[in-house]
């Protein structure tokens, strides 16, 4: 199983990091998806920067990257890795790992962007998986500039 | 050299204000350390006896604490013995400050009630000498002044009475969200962006931008030029509100001028638009500046605060603390939740702006000698009924001439 997790995982970061379009194909149509920093996290606030209720609000803000958001061209490149899974008796996948996320500009060296972790649930659905909730904790409380790519 | 016109200087803004050293210096003097209330907590982040947090006021690191009779007291950061930012954690629970090095001791009021050997050792000397008095050495404190559970404060000594400070236009425009009620902190978001403080607040004065720049706001009807619009400042020019009533998403003779309106775009997710209307008057989303740090933002049933914190003239951070009402049920804390989705550091409109600041800082900078024009909407800084002008930007501009060329 941890190897279809994991391939879960790559298949991610490929998404986001060259076509963000397919990534909402990731979540099952109920998903919550929600990203936030280690401080809201850590006191039990309910604030996300990003705090998706369902699969509509993740094509959204997929829709928004591509659509209607004004910002500098830039290229993402997302790896996860510390992938460390539990299984459930109901199927179900309780899945942590760790990112790393580069940012790269058409006229600068690359920067790291952010880091962080996620907490994952995922789900089989027919012969593939995927996230029924991810949440995603930056490690930093202050985003450099802002945060436009899904983490 | 620039020629500034005599009568009307607030429709020019000199592009070195943005990026001169000398010029920040003299902000953080005679602004955020001059005659101001600087915006700094809301009560509710601080609710018990002994809770502090940190902060920064321009440059000041400063820090907040409740005392047991309730009254919030703020201090520098900055122990009074070596200049040591002592409170090294952004908040918690304390009894007393020890600074770290040396381990003096201030009371919740900022006393200095202990100095380790301060007598010396009785074997080997040393220590203070005698007519060292611990009351001579206390905290710097600052003034503190709240309203409905929002914490200002202030370097000056002799401030005005806060009502007074935000002037008749603008009180009522800050008791229509901040009504008595218990406030419910919901988290926060911070940024760092690479462009000059002020850039920001004129960003929140400028409505002419918000229908041009944000796709968003314009398709989805949040924010348009075809909507009921005000912008009203109070009498110095420093604070001013831009509010817009009533949504409209259709296509209108507005729209046609509009590049920013698709109308071939829809939500997958239209439940992060529905907002239900829950303050007085007709507004559906108000952004309220105050000088001079201080953005109060209602966007449908989003609340926040967002605190500008200077980092040099290039760049600043942005705290933003969203928050509820104690009473709200947990479908209104959602709604706040989702809605949050369209501002801060991942918002639907707020990104555009972040990074159109630093497209301006960037295109400024090597041009000290050239300057901004500022003329939407006439020359003059009175009230405006409608959103197509930079009224308010140049009242801002008219306030800040006051206070740095005094």
């Amino acid at each position: 199983m941890i190897q279809r997790v994991e391939a879960l995982y790559y298949d991610y970061a490929q998404a986001i990091d060259e076509e963000v379009e397919r990534w909402p194909d990731l979540f099952t149509e109920d998903a919550r998806y929600r990203v936030t920093s280690r401080e809201n996290y850590d006191r039990n606030l309910p604030l996300a920067p990003i705090y998706c209720e369902g699969r509509g609000m993740i094509l959204d803000r997929a829709m928004a990257v591509r659509q209607t958001t004004v910002y500098a061209t830039r290229f993402m490149r997302h790896a996860i890795t510390n992938v460390r899974i539990t299984e459930s008796p109901d199927g179900s996948i309780a899945a942590r790992a760790n990112f790393a996320i580069y940012e790269t500009f058409e006229d600068t060296i690359t920067r790291l962007f952010a880091v962080g972790r996620y907490i994952d649930t995922i789900v089989p659905s027919g012969d593939i998986l995927l996230f029924r909730d991810k949440l995603c904790i930056l490690d930093s409380n202050v985003v450099i500039g802002s945060l436009i790519y899904p983490v | 050299m620039l020629e500034t016109p005599a009568r009307t200087p607030w429709t020019r803004v000199p592009y070195r204000w943005y990026t001169d050293a000398d010029v920040y210096a003299r902000e953080q003097e005679r602004i955020f350390r001059g005659r101001a209330w600087n915006y700094a907590a809301l009560a509710c982040e601080i609710p018990s006896h002994g809770d502090f947090k940190t902060t920064t006021i321009g440059d000041a690191p400063i820090v907040l604490v409740r005392e047991k009779s309730g009254a919030i007291n703020a201090f520098e950061n900055r122990c009074a013995h070596r200049g040591v930012a002592f409170c090294y954690t952004a908040h918690g629970n304390a009894k007393a400050f020890q600074c770290p090095y040396h381990q003096w001791t201030y009371d919740l009021k900022g006393k200095l009630i202990g100095v380790p050997f301060r007598n010396g050792i009785e074997t080997l000397g040393g220590g203070m000498p005698a007519e060292f008095n611990l009351a001579d050495h206390p905290l710097a404190r600052l003034n503190v002044a709240q309203r409905n559970g929002v914490v200002f404060v202030s370097f000056h000594d002799d401030m005005e009475p806060l009502e007074d400070y935000l002037g008749p236009a603008m009180v009522p425009y800050f008791d229509r969200i901040f009504d008595g009620r218990e406030l419910k902190l919901l988290g926060y978001e911070r940024q760092v962006i690479e462009s000059n403080w002020k850039l920001y607040m004129e960003n929140l004065k400028d409505p002419y931008h918000a229908s041009l720049l944000h796709v968003f706001f314009a398709t989805f009807g949040l924010f348009r030029f075809d909507q009921p619009a005000w912008c009203t400042m109070d009498e110095t020019g420093g604070h001013s509100v831009m509010a817009v009533a009533a949504r409209s998403a259709e296509a209108t003779e507005a729209t046609k001028g509009m590049k920013s309106f698709r109308s071939d775009l829809k939500l997958a997710g239209p439940e992060l638009i529905q907002p239900v209307p829950e303050f007085p008057g007709k507004a559906i989303g108000v952004m309220q500046t105050l000088w001079p740090n201080l953005i109060i933002q209602q966007q449908s049933n989003t609340l926040a605060t967002r605190q500008i914190v200077t980092k040099g003239p290039n760049s600043f951070e942005l705290h933003w603390t969203f928050f509820g009402f104690a009473d709200d049920d947990d479908e209104m804390t959602s709604r706040r939740l989702r809605q949050a989705n369209l501002v801060g550091t991942s918002g639907y409109v707020s990104i555009d702006d972040a990074e159109v600041l630093e497209f301006s800082q960037k295109g400024a900078t090597p041009y000290p000698d050239n300057e901004g024009v500022l003329e939407m909407g006439g020359i003059e800084t009175d009230d405006q009924e409608h959103h197509i002008t930079e009224v308010p930007v140049r009242a801002f501009w008219r306030r800040y001439r006051d206070v740095m060329e005094a």
